[in-house]
């Protein structure tokens, strides 16, 4: 029997037929209309009903059983099931109606995105019995805001802090891989490309801070006008001699800048040969300006429709507007092409018998370099990719090796957190730390606010001890632990998971650490010995820098305070001689005026370890070891990152763990749900978030997050480790922190934690089961294949810039056989992912 | 001779032609009524509540605001505060809201774009914290107009485009202008009658077309992503143009209502007072023009070197960050300083407002259809923790604000029955025809006494 669905197009005003051939009602009736027909319709669902359904409802529905199905999440897992083989059919049968009804399955396009990359089956992606060749969709790459940044240096040398230049890149906010190919760039990106077009061809034709000159010459008319104005008042009017004065500053000004714009502009020569001359240039100067132009933006020569097009643009611009303004609007033009915005890899190498294209040597050349570098091609990549010596694996190989191993130049890693206060991380390999970074997604530590009063309360001096400020040192020295790991390249993965060695006031110069820590404790003993013979105005004068630096007593009076007086007292008669005071060797490395307003603040993030810094005695040695904790999930940082403003997060927590470490995915959250905790302030958040989320169809995803997550109920919202929870609400308040004041907070009645949690997923027996608490779970994790493939998967889509497919199974294969086989070194990952088929070969979708 | 619009239409004053800001969607007017128009001004250092309380309070009312309770007094018994006293004559088209709050997204010195967007974009302005576009952006788009938003500021020492202070989507910052010249040039260019300009604009569509031209040829031999890649790129350039095509299709009404400015006017040694008055002027003639519908004017950040206060001695420059810390200057206290400028805050606020009421629009004036507001970018002090953002607005008849003419205190913080400033926006939105069920982040403190935070305030909805 076939039925024929008629849908109705409102819409579109036609008709279109669903044709649900013998076989395909047969599987629907075996293992769906049993919930789904007009008597049960179940989830209001009622597959029987397709027929009367407008077309916007029929496109819903098809939407919903391929995700359904393709998930298998329907049937439910108690009932019976259908074969693979079923399902495939099911799926194709939908994917068919889709094409038929001219719409796209908004599952499918979400299977690009980067949160449902783990949709792709693990278990068939590391079972070896894909045979299917890897290759990449031919593809346009939105470039990253590190690569905008990197091209515009190219163009414009040093003087890019000369030019006004707005990065029009920006990269999603999230914990995971952030940078995929299936961006695009919209009306934003345009306008600011616009604006920046102009800043730099201005800058390229020496029209210098023409706005400058603009402005100069409009303040001098508003001048003149003044003089006119008051000289008509009075010519002897008291106000003219300053209104002249100006004036004639302004002219001395102008005339200077002109001079020092026209000294300075650095033309380049197929340019400076139209601009400077009156007539018309010829077609073969015009040519070369074009040819020079490309060479700078896009390292390449014009296409023919590009040479001409711009041929074109060049002579109508210069015929309306002259020389200058004319070439401006060609190069205007060359920089506002898509291939500014997007790296290409169509894959214009020759095609195998498989119908995949090679990337090209020029294709390559930035590919690879792209991945490693955030910048475009050296000179060795250059030469290889013009010689054709880029097209075999050993060739990438190579290539790839000696960019691992290059030293040259540190890179910021982040200047979102950086402050001028205290620098930022830098690294000499931003491709491997920036994975690292977004794949654990401690960095966005820095944007989750927590209210200071909660953190450690505040001070005299609030700025220098306040969350925000601690939070992004905190994550500096998270970036110099993983960065310090992958220098090592020793089994990578259990080291960063597992590690209990952490820095925490220190930048990793152990040598130096020990110097600074040998004269700190030199100049304690002096100031020691010299406050029992100087006055106390004497003892300021002297040791007011270094009282500030190291007890956080405001060096900004000249004078001493009593109350100062009083403080200081107190600290000379306390000092611990056997106590290593705060070394902090980054802060000691910059200027020392620097150091003693801000070297030594925001000394309260150590009690994110749980470290009093009033009695720690600083360890020069680091990393060093930190009780209860176990590698970068127990750092503050990332629990920082994965709370909530006032309380930790267990569903975030857990479904960091199931998706990113576990190979796992959640169902979106469907719309209907009131994700809010209800409030009760006589439980635990566990308790509460138990209540809310035991019922059936919410533990149905909560059972894979929430027994995860609460195992990391021993750290709270900022990190600390912890044994009972504290009830913050007014009525278990015990003592109230007074508003100033040194380090204090608010103390509360206190309930006691659970914190067993249970691992599943592992595929390993061994491993899953109840677990005592996030350290139990860590130990169990690092030893998980499924976690380390998991890692891996994360790897390609941050190298790949895509999900994986299927056929990339060969690639995920090989990159974990690298791994293990040398001994856990990521840079062997990084050389499996580059050479494999999937990053050398292309195939149109 | 030149006359002064011809001085003015010349000043177009050279520099390239395309005119940034983001375009508009097709402006289509409201059948048969004039747009709505909604000018924000936002000040720095915090705008304090006591600031705002009325002089003529009796003892019950001066103790219920003191207190943070309810409080509604008609503005038409009262007497303004002196630092208000020069709308005394639009008391009626007025009024005062206190006891709103925005402690879920206020950052001490600064919020950025947070006041208008109700996320904490924090005083570092971290890009990756602005959520959707701004309130005033979402308001523009409302009412369609060829530059569907215009930014304005006298902020820090800038000059020239400078990334704005509202924000046009998730991780977008809008244009700003930052000198009275680059406003009038980027919004009144098209209608120059210098040759050399004109030739300028021409060139700029030679470059377009080319763009267009070449993006086609891009895009013929992919298809899916690969092909919508290229096709949005197109789009971005036939935006541009279309937006070109508008602003031609109006030029009549753009010459008409050409701002009445002196070349000295645009000079950058004008001080920030100033600039200021230009930019009011540029902005009600863009608005007149039927260029925009909604802008930001950012009268003053805590970079702002303020110059030009009428109370103050010319000369020297007034350092904001030293105010907020309670340091006068020029002989004056802190507080008296920060009067003078609010006073001039309000001068400019009048003369928009005269301005609009002197244009006739429909069977009324061009006031009736325009709502200006006046608030902090940072909450009620110059360290702000946002417990309060008091407001000042100005509004015309058909602009569907129900509360005019009242100084209106909404329960405090914590109390029952607290709004939030995303409530307050939420109600903005719904009444001209956005159905959001919410706008902006939710305060994480309001949950701990049991406040519902969604949706509008109900009392205002009209």
């Amino acid at each position: 029997m076939t039925l024929t669905l008629l849908l109705a197009f409102s819409a579109l005003n036609i008709n279109a037929e669903i044709n649900i051939s013998p076989d395909i009602d047969a599987v629907l009736q075996n293992y769906c209309y049993d919930c789904h027909d007009d008597e049960t319709r179940k989830g209001d669902v009622n597959l029987i009903e397709f027929p009367k359904l407008d077309h916007d409802a029929a496109l819903a529905l098809l939407n919903r059983m391929e995700e359904q199905v393709y998930l298998s999440q329907m049937p439910p897992k108690k009932k019976r099931q259908p074969t693979a083989a079923e399902r495939e059919k099911l799926l194709g049968w939908i994917s068919r109606n889709f094409e038929s009804l001219k719409a796209r399955s908004e599952f499918r396009e979400k299977l690009h995105e980067p949160e449902f990359g783990n949709y792709v089956d693990h278990d068939k992606l590391f079972s070896g019995e894909i045979q299917e060749k890897p290759f990449s969709p031919s593809r346009r790459w939105l470039i990253s805001p590190y690569i905008f940044q990197s091209k515009i240096v190219a163009i414009l040398g040093a003087n890019t802090r000369d030019v006004e230049i707005m990065n029009p890149m920006h990269l999603p906010d999230v914990s995971g891989v952030r940078d995929y190919d299936n961006k695009l760039a919209g009306g934003d990106h345009f306008i600011t490309m616009l604006a920046n077009a102009k800043a730099i061809t201005d800058h390229q034709l020496g029209i210098i801070s023409p706005e400058k000159f603009k402005a100069a010459a409009a303040s001098r008319a508003g001048l003149l006008s003044k003089i006119s104005d008051y000289e008509s008042r009075s010519p002897t009017h008291p106000r003219l001699p300053e209104f002249r004065n100006r004036l004639a500053k302004l002219d001395n000004e102008m005339a200077k800048a002109e001079a020092k714009a026209k000294r300075d502009a650095k033309i380049a020569a197929p340019f400076r040969t139209i601009t400077s001359q009156p007539t018309p240039p010829s077609e073969s100067e015009m040519k070369a300006a074009i040819h020079h132009q490309y060479a700078l933006v896009y390292d390449r020569e014009p296409n023919p429709t590009e040479l001409a097009g711009c041929l074109e643009l060049l002579k109508a611009s210069i015929a309306k507007v002259g020389n200058t303004e004319g070439l401006k609007r060609m190069l205007m033009a060359v920089l506002l092409q898509p291939d500014f915005l997007y790296r290409s890899e169509l894959g214009e190498g020759p095609e195998d018998e498989h119908g995949r294209r090679r990337l090209s040597g020029r294709e390559a050349s930035y590919a690879i370099a792209y991945a490693l570098t955030e910048k475009g091609p050296d000179k060795e990549l250059k030469q290889a990719a013009m010689a054709g010596r880029l097209d075999t694996k050993e060739q990438y190989q190579k290539h790839i090796e000696r960019l691992l191993a290059s030293r040259k130049g540190r890179t910021l890693i982040d200047d979102r957190i950086t402050t001028a206060r205290t620098g930022g991380y830098s690294t000499l390999q931003p491709a491997k730390l920036r994975f690292f970074r977004e794949f654990f997604g401690y960095s966005k530590a820095y944007q989750v606010f927590k209210d200071d009063k909660r953190f450690e309360g505040a001070t005299h001096s609030p700025n220098r001890n306040r969350h925000e400020l601690a939070i992004r040192l905190m994550i500096n020295e998270a970036d110099l632990m993983v960065d310090r790991i992958l220098a090592k390249d020793q089994n990578v993965f259990h080291e960063l998971l597992t590690t209990d060695r952490f820095y925490l006031y220190h930048n990793g110069d152990n040598e130096k650490a020990q110097q600074l820590l040998a004269a700190r404790k030199r100049l304690l003993k002096r100031m020691s010995d010299d406050y029992k013979k100087m006055t106390p105005q004497e003892f300021w004068k002297t040791y007011r820098i270094d009282l500030d630096a190291q007890f956080g007593l405001s060096s900004r009076r000249a004078q001493l305070k009593r109350e100062d007086g009083v403080v200081i007292d107190r600290l000379m008669k306390s000092i611990d001689w056997d106590r290593n005071p705060i070394t902090y060797p980054k802060a000691y490395n910059r200027n020392p005026r620097i150091v003693v307003r801000y070297g030594m603040m925001a000394k309260n993030r150590t009690a994110m370890f749980n470290i009093d810094h009033n009695t720690w005695s600083y360890v020069a040695e680091q990393p060093f070891k930190i009780p209860n904790r176990r590698g970068i999930l127990t750092h503050p940082v990332w629990l920082t990152a994965h709370s909530l403003n006032t309380s930790t997060d267990p569903v975030k927590r857990g479904k960091w763990v199931r998706e990113k470490l576990l190979a796992g995915f959640i169902p979106d959250v469907p719309i209907t749900v009131d994700a809010a905790i209800p409030e009760d302030h006589n439980k635990t958040l566990r308790q509460r978030l138990h209540d809310k989320t035991k019922a059936a169809s919410c533990w149905k995803c909560h059972e894979s997050m929430n027994p995860l997550g609460y195992a990391f109920e021993i750290y709270d919202d900022f990190g600390r480790y912890r044994v009972k929870e504290e009830l913050e609400y007014p009525e278990h308040l015990i003592t109230e922190a007074p508003d100033k004041g040194p380090y204090t907070r608010n103390t509360y009645k206190t309930m006691p934690l659970d914190t067993t949690g249970y691992l599943s997923g592992t595929g390993d027996d061994a491993l899953d089961g109840e677990v005592k608490d996030a350290l139990d779970l860590i130990d169990r994790l690092a030893k998980s294949d499924r976690v380390r493939q998991s890692i891996l998967r994360h790897a390609f889509r941050f190298f790949l810039g895509r999900n994986e497919m299927l056929s990339d199974s060969r690639t995920l294969i090989a990159a974990d056989k690298a791994y293990l086989e040398s001994g856990g070194s990521f840079n062997a990952v990084i050389v499996s992912l580059l050479t494999s088929d999937s990053f050398m070969f292309r195939k149109s979708q | 001779m030149n006359t002064r619009r011809d001085f003015i239409r010349s000043t177009a004053l050279g520099a390239g032609a395309f005119a940034l800001g983001v375009p508009g969607a097709l402006a289509k007017p409201r059948a048969g009524q004039p747009p709505i128009r909604f000018i924000f001004m936002t000040k720095s250092n915090g705008l304090r509540p006591h600031e705002l309380a009325l002089p003529g309070f009796s003892g019950e009312q001066k103790q219920a605001d003191a207190d943070k309770n309810t409080l509604n007094a008609d503005l038409s018994q009262q007497q303004l505060p002196e630092w208000m006293s020069v709308l005394d004559a639009h008391k009626k088209d007025m009024a005062i809201i206190q006891g709103l709050s925005a402690k879920g997204i206020a950052c001490g010195h600064s919020g950025n774009q947070a006041c208008l967007g109700m996320f904490k974009t924090g005083e570092r302005r971290v890009l990756g914290n602005v959520k959707w576009a701004t309130v005033d952006v979402e308001l523009g788009r409302l009412y369609p107009s060829p530059f569907q938003h215009v930014e304005v500021q006298t902020a820090g020492n800038n000059r020239g485009i400078v990334a704005g202070r509202a924000a046009t989507g998730k991780m977008a910052y809008n244009y700003a202008y930052a000198d009275p010249q680059t406003a009038y040039r980027e919004l009144f260019k098209s209608v120059s009658n210098d040759e050399a300009t004109r030739a300028k604009i021409d060139a700029d569509s030679l470059v377009l077309d080319y763009l267009s031209n070449l993006s086609a040829t891009n895009y013929n031999n992919v298809e899916g992503l690969e092909r919508l890649k290229m096709t949005k790129i197109s789009q971005s350039i036939g935006d541009i143009k279309d937006r070109d095509r508008q602003i031609n299709e109006i030029s009549d009404q753009i010459l008409k209502n050409l701002p009445q400015l002196h070349e000295a006017d645009l000079a950058n040694d004008r001080t920030t007072v100033e600039k200021q008055e230009t930019f009011a002027k540029i902005l009600v003639s863009a608005m007149r023009a039927g260029l925009t519908n909604s802008a930001l004017f950012t009268l003053d950040t805590l970079g702002t070197p303020y110059t030009g206060i009428p109370q103050l001695d010319e000369g020297s420059i007034l350092n904001l960050h030293n105010l907020g810390h309670k340091k006068g200057y020029a002989g004056k206290s802190a507080d008296d300083v920060r009067a003078y400028i609010r006073m001039h805050h309000m001068r400019l606020m009048t003369s928009m407002v005269e301005a609009f009421k002197a244009t006739p629009e429909g069977n009324g004036t061009m006031f009736d259809n325009t709502v200006i507001t006046y608030q902090a970018e940072n909450g009620e002090t110059h360290h702000s923790n946002g417990i309060e953002q008091p407001i000042i607005m100005l509004a015309g008849k058909n602009t569907k604000m129900n509360f005019l003419g009242n100084y209106l205190r909404l329960p405090g913080y914590g109390q029952p029955g607290h709004k939030t400033l995303g409530n307050w926006y939420t109600t903005h939105l719904n009444n001209h025809g956005n159905p959001i069920e919410h706008y902006g982040q939710f305060d994480q403190e309001l949950n701990k006494y049991g406040i519902d935070q969604a949706g509008p305030i109900e009392d205002l909805l009209v």
